[in-house]
């Protein structure tokens, strides 16, 4: 699956690979060296040859050594290197994804496969070449010394191995979901917590402490059950390999003396084969928690390339033949026009429904309704993140799917709702990796309003708190705003850009575009009647219908809830006191 | 909020390791019968086993190194007894594992309780200035380290320590000139280890802290993926990617490589364990001081000793780490809960519902006063509509009558009983509060509604809904009031959970209320709804409310402007306004 990222680095694997083989293959011959020493040498009785062979051993044990130190960290450089590369890779694809495709797999389920997901690879990576090489090494080459010794005593492990590995296995197996299941019920235990820390003063103020503290032992003894439950079912899993291990020695050593007695082995060997014995339990041991790591690195991968693999979206294609040059504003083509727009997100209900205007250069369309009435919608769609089921728009006479999206895309600056901050620098989070100079920066942040709330705070150099939590709504807000403005955008989209801000500050707002943008052509969504009453055509939406449309005088007339809205926002009704902090 | 000094003081603390091992152990005495077999267990399987390999020895010598020199009787009962004491050792550690899990689970989950009970006891100000994640992140992160070393380090370190030392008293019984090679390899391999682990420790938390920045990288714009297309920059926030990524690989890569050391470092203490002692082990074997199965007994004994000393070895560092872990839960323990009430404090009864502030200075830290010399009284039944810009004290008027705080000065009284000597649990019962920040908890939409008064009937529980305009909804909804909310309501919307929270303030009839408009992130129409809601609530209350909406503010019977703590004007509506002060600028800027 991701074998493309292993390829470039196949030769270093081969030589890691050998390298580790060789290192192993010193291991794994010492008890045959020792069986030697005791059968062949001792019995001529020459000091200096055993010495000589103790230094063989000696030196087995340290080229070992070094050996697969080496090898180990040539495998620690593979695995990082190509970590890196399926990481980067993955990210960038993740940032290209089309926002159905990320609807789709989620942006928590994205996070997992770039973190965890590529750590299961990682390990898995790292654990094939050292553990993986070693434990297959160990127990082949254990196995095989084992025949050359003695093929006789040799069969002992072959009656051994399968109960050995059906034991592992079927412990394991019925293990590890337990241990998941402890997952779940910390995750509920956790939960409780969060909501108690929460809620901590509604349940001070309503003395459900004890009944709080009672739902906590609930969750908190289910934790434990689960956790006793995994430990409980795993606890066999060592007893039972150890006694499989031992018996075997024990058949080594008693069919041993029957054939010492006969000559058929001598006495060394069965030193050595005890040696082996050990080393391949070990290594059986190994190879299975590979096979482990392997289960869960496959899962993993296949999670990786779904992203990695993904083909551009319908929406992201372009058809190199219909594309189209952006013609230059004309006064009497419409900048942007909707044509019998209609768009669904999960092709069910109709989240937009046959929706149409012209909005000529310099003009500004205000979008109100209910939330979910489609307002943000229309942006999504004019920015082509989503492609609309039938209609058309139009951006100077053009269908914008004919036009280049680096092309499209550059003439936009937006705020969405609840959009991005992310922790930086106020300049770094208003440039936004363009290549803007400090006084455009500057000069945005005027018009945003946010020049005097960030000169308070080290002006641009202020670093946020990743989402922006160290600001007030109203200041983040302008901040956006500022990011927005910085481009000298064409066409402005703000999407309840402006209702934290207090009324004056953003009249003062408003001011700023008009008298700095006048050429910018906006569109509005807003659930302020202020926000838009100056604006050419208003669309007032109800589950995806347009069901006004028209100038804000011609609305107060011809639409009810819109003067239901204008009336308790203005004089008489229930409008909203709300402060922003720079007003107080 | 202002920040205490709390937080410093757990840092600061001095970590005495003695200290919190006593307290540790004080939590397992609570076990200790189960701990303490548990640990008679690991002891004797320990001492069971260390007798393998010399019967594994003995069963060699049996066989004889001639023809037909073999004893048979001894051969086979010896490895029979070998395998007693490896088979042995195996079941008593099964059941080892056993009790020492089911006891290290009872503590910690009894640990896991006193500290969640705890933190509902603390006064709001130490949860006002603390970070959930942190309080959690005690009792599941830390707690666990705690329960790891319960249940494996203590009798992980009893098992080596016996290993070790009983290998070398066989050893040493069997031929005390060869073990000399382990009195050189054994303080070798320690001295070794512990250099390792002290080289590695920080590299690995280095680590860790670069793959954490960078999960929080990925988070942190992954969520801002749409905006990021909309502004076409996906390169340049990939690019900026890459340096994380690098940084977290090259941690991971530093960490590894030092690591890459420890397992064949093990490894060669085995195998020159062995090389040396098949060399040594010949040569006396030459001379005819050493059989053969002493030989094998030896090399057997030898490639038990690596192992454990490496464990030991990390399993004190990571007994450090947990004793940290306790540490951290033991200093939140040891914070004092809300103080209890005076002995004769009054239980609030039939009350009318007049409050009064007398003379209230309050300040979160001394820096900065929050509230200042603030009188004021309300009657039975009157709607009070606390006004002003954020920061100015409104929120912090709630905390006091609640009790969450105490004022400094002055105080507060209710039908005439001071506040202070009133059981708390009575005062707050007589107030109902609708906050802004809605807070409702994983169950049913019933129990949700019925929090403060579990024993309502459905009937009850209905007619609140309704009051609160949110019956037809829950009737709507395939399994009405039996609806699970999850994951902190995702399933609602901002409006619907905050008719439910009304829904809730309803049931609980109080003579006072407590209520905080909230006007954001609720379109229009829900609005209406919501108000209207929130007057049935008001209605026959005295109501203290944070107002935002201009319809309250009109309709209040008493208006207080709220700037810095002080109150700057109040009276009615229409009198504020005729004095064409503060309240009526403000009132210009907003409305006019």
């Amino acid at each position: 699956m991701l074998k493309s990222y292993v390829k470039p680095h196949i030769s270093k694997i081969i030589v890691n690979a050998i390298v580790k083989m060789s290192g192993t293959v010193l291991e794994v011959v010492l008890p045959t060296i020792l069986a030697y020493i005791i059968n062949q040498v001792v019995p001529t009785r020459q000091v200096n040859s055993i010495i000589n062979w103790g230094l063989v051993m000696v030196a087995c044990a340290l080229g070992a050594w070094y050996l697969n130190v080496k090898a180990n960290r040539m495998a620690s450089k593979t695995a990082a290197m190509t970590i890196k590369d399926i990481r980067h890779d993955l990210f960038t694809r993740s940032l290209g994804l089309s926002a159905r495709q990320i609807d789709r797999l989620t942006v928590s389920s994205l996070e997992s496969r770039l973190t965890s997901d590529t750590y299961a690879i990682h390990r898995f990576l790292g654990a094939t070449l050292r553990m993986g090489i070693r434990s297959s090494m160990l127990f082949l080459g254990g196995v095989v010394f084992c025949f050359i010794l003695s093929w006789r005593l040799a069969l002992v492990l072959l009656v051994l191995i399968p109960p050995l590995l059906v034991v592992v296995r079927y412990i394991l197996k019925r293990g590890i979901p337990l241990y998941r299941q402890v997952q779940v019920r910390v995750d509920d235990m956790v939960q409780v917590i969060r909501e108690n820390i929460r809620g901590i003063k509604v349940s001070k103020a309503l003395d459900t402490t004890e009944y709080e503290k009672d739902r906590y032992a609930v969750a908190n003894r289910d934790v434990k059950d689960a956790e006793v439950a995994a430990a409980y079912r795993m606890s066999a899993l060592s007893p039972l390999v150890n006694i499989i291990l031992y018996s075997g020695l024990a058949v080594v050593l008693i069919l041993g003396a029957n054939l010492v007695n006969v000559g058929l082995v001598q006495t060394g060997t069965i030193l050595a084969f005890m040696s082996y014995f050990i080393q391949i339990t070990n290594s059986l041991l190994g190879l299975n928690r590979m096979f482990n790591i392997y289960n869960r690195a496959s899962a993993s991968a296949s999670r990786i390339s779904e992203v990695l693999e993904m083909p551009l979206d319908i929406n992201q294609k372009q058809d190199e033949t219909y594309l189209r040059a952006l013609p230059d504003p004309h006064p009497s083509v419409p900048e942007v026009e909707f044509r019998n727009v209609s768009f669904s997100y999960l092709g069910k209900k109709l989240n937009l429904e046959d929706v149409s205007f012209k909005l000529y250069p310099g003009d500004t369309l205000g979008i109100m309704g209910a939330t979910g009435s489609g307002k943000s919608t229309i942006i999504r769609l004019l920015l082509r993140q989503y492609d609309v089921n039938s209609g058309e728009i139009l951006l100077r006479g053009v269908n914008i799917k004919n036009l280049h999206s680096e092309e499209l895309l550059s003439l936009f600056g937006s705020v969405f709702q609840n959009d991005f901050l992310y922790s930086g620098t106020a300049r770094e989070n208003i440039a936004f990796g363009r290549d803007l100079t400090e006084e455009e920066i500057i000069e945005a942040t005027k018009h945003a309003q946010a020049y005097d709330f960030l000169n308070k705070k080290h002006g641009l150099d202020f670093i946020l708190a990743s989402k922006g939590v160290n600001l007030s709504g109203g200041q983040k807000q302008r901040l956006l705003l500022s990011r927005a403005l910085a481009g000298d955008p064409t066409i402005l989209l703000l999407d309840d850009s402006s209702s934290a801000l207090d009324f004056r500050t953003e009249a003062n707002l408003r001011q700023a575009i008009r008298a700095n943008f006048s050429n910018a052509t906006s569109i509005v969504i807003t659930q302020r009647v202020s926000s838009v009453r100056a604006a050419r055509e208003i669309i007032f939406l109800d589950e995806g219908r347009v069901i006004a449309q028209g100038t804000h005088e011609e609305l107060l007339q011809n639409c009810q809830p819109y003067r239901e809205i204008a009336e308790m926002q203005t004089r008489e009704g229930g409008g909203s006191l709300d402060y922003d902090m720079s007003y107080a | 909020m202002a920040v205490l000094p709390e937080r410093d003081r757990d840092k600061e603390q001095p970590k005495n390791y003695r200290v919190i091992f006593r307290r540790l152990l004080s939590y397992m005495k609570l076990e200790k019968w189960r701990f303490l077999l548990g640990m008679a267990l690991v002891v004797t399987a320990n001492l069971i086993a260390i007798w393998g390999p010399r019967f594994a020895g003995e069963a060699i010598d049996a066989m004889g190194i001639a023809l037909g020199e073999t004893n048979f009787l001894l051969a086979i009962t010896r490895s029979l007894l070998m395998l007693a004491a490896y088979g042995g050792a195996a079941v008593l550690n099964f059941f080892m594992v056993r009790l020492v899990v089911r006891a290290a689970q009872n503590v910690v989950e009894r640990m896991r309780q006193d500290t969640f009970d705890k933190i509902v006891e603390l006064p709001i100000s130490y949860i006002d200035t603390h970070q959930a994640g942190d309080l959690v992140s005690r009792i599941s992160y830390d707690l666990d380290l705690v329960s790891q070393s319960m249940t494996h380090d203590f009798v992980q370190i009893a098992a080596s320590s016996i290993t070790v030392v009983g290998s070398l008293i066989m050893m040493m019984r069997i031929s005390f000139s060869l073990s000399l090679i382990f009195l050189v390899i054994l303080p070798a391999t320690v001295i070794f280890t512990i250099y390792r682990v002290r080289k590695t420790r920080p590299l690995f938390r280095a680590r860790s802290k670069k793959l954490g920045e960078m999960n929080g990288y990925v988070e942190e714009i992954l969520f801002g993926q749409k905006t990021i297309q909309a502004y076409d920059k996906e390169e340049f926030f990939a690019d900026e990617f890459g340096e994380v990524n690098s940084d977290s690989i090259n941690a991971y890569y530093k960490a590894d490589y030092q690591a890459a050391l420890n397992g064949p470092s093990v490894s060669l203490i085995s195998n020159l364990s062995l090389a040396l002692v098949s060399l040594f082990g010949s040569l006396l074997f030459l001379q005819g001081r050493f059989s053969i199965g002493n030989l094998s007994s030896f090399i057997l004994y030898s490639r038990r000793f690596s192992g454990p000393i490496n464990e030991v070895a990390n399993i004190f560092a990571d007994l450090q780490s947990s004793l940290s872990a306790a540490n951290r839960v033991f200093m939140l323990l040891e914070q004092p809960s809300e103080p209890a009430d005076n002995d004769d404090a009054h239980i609030l009864t039939d009350t009318r519902g007049e409050v009064e502030f007398k003379d209230v200075s309050f300040s979160y830290n001394p820096e900065e006063a929050v509230i200042k010399n603030f009188s004021f009284t309300a009657k039975p039944g009157q709607l009070v509509a606390i006004v002003g810009p954020t920061g100015a004290g409104k929120t912090t008027i709630i905390n006091l009558l609640m009790r969450f705080y105490d004022p400094q000065e002055g105080e507060i009284l209710i039908d005439g009983y001071p506040i202070r000597n009133l059981s708390r649990k009575s005062l707050r019962r007589s107030f109902a509060m609708v906050l802004q920040d809605t807070w409702l908890f994983s169950g049913t939409i019933r129990e949700n509604i019925a929090y403060g008064r579990p024993d309502a009937s459905l009937d009850e529980v209905k007619q609140a809904a309704e009051a609160a305009h949110i019956d037809d909804f829950i009737d709507s909804l395939p399994q009405g009031y039996d609806t699970m909310l999850t994951d902190e309501a995702s399933n609602l919307s901002q409006g619907q959970k905050q008719l439910l929270t009304i829904a809730r303030a309803m049931l609980l009839d109080t003579p006072m209320l407590i209520l905080d408009e909230a006007t954001s992130n609720v379109d229009s129409h829900t609005e209406i709804i919501v108000q209207d809601a929130m007057n049935n609530l008001i209605e026959g209350r005295t109501s203290f409310v944070i107002a935002h909406r201009l319809s309250t503010i009109q309709n209040a019977d008493h208006i207080l402007l709220l700037v810095d703590g002080e109150i700057a004007e109040e009276g009615t509506h229409d009198e504020l306004l005729s004095k064409e002060g503060a309240y009526y600028n403000l009132y210009q800027s907003q409305f006019a």
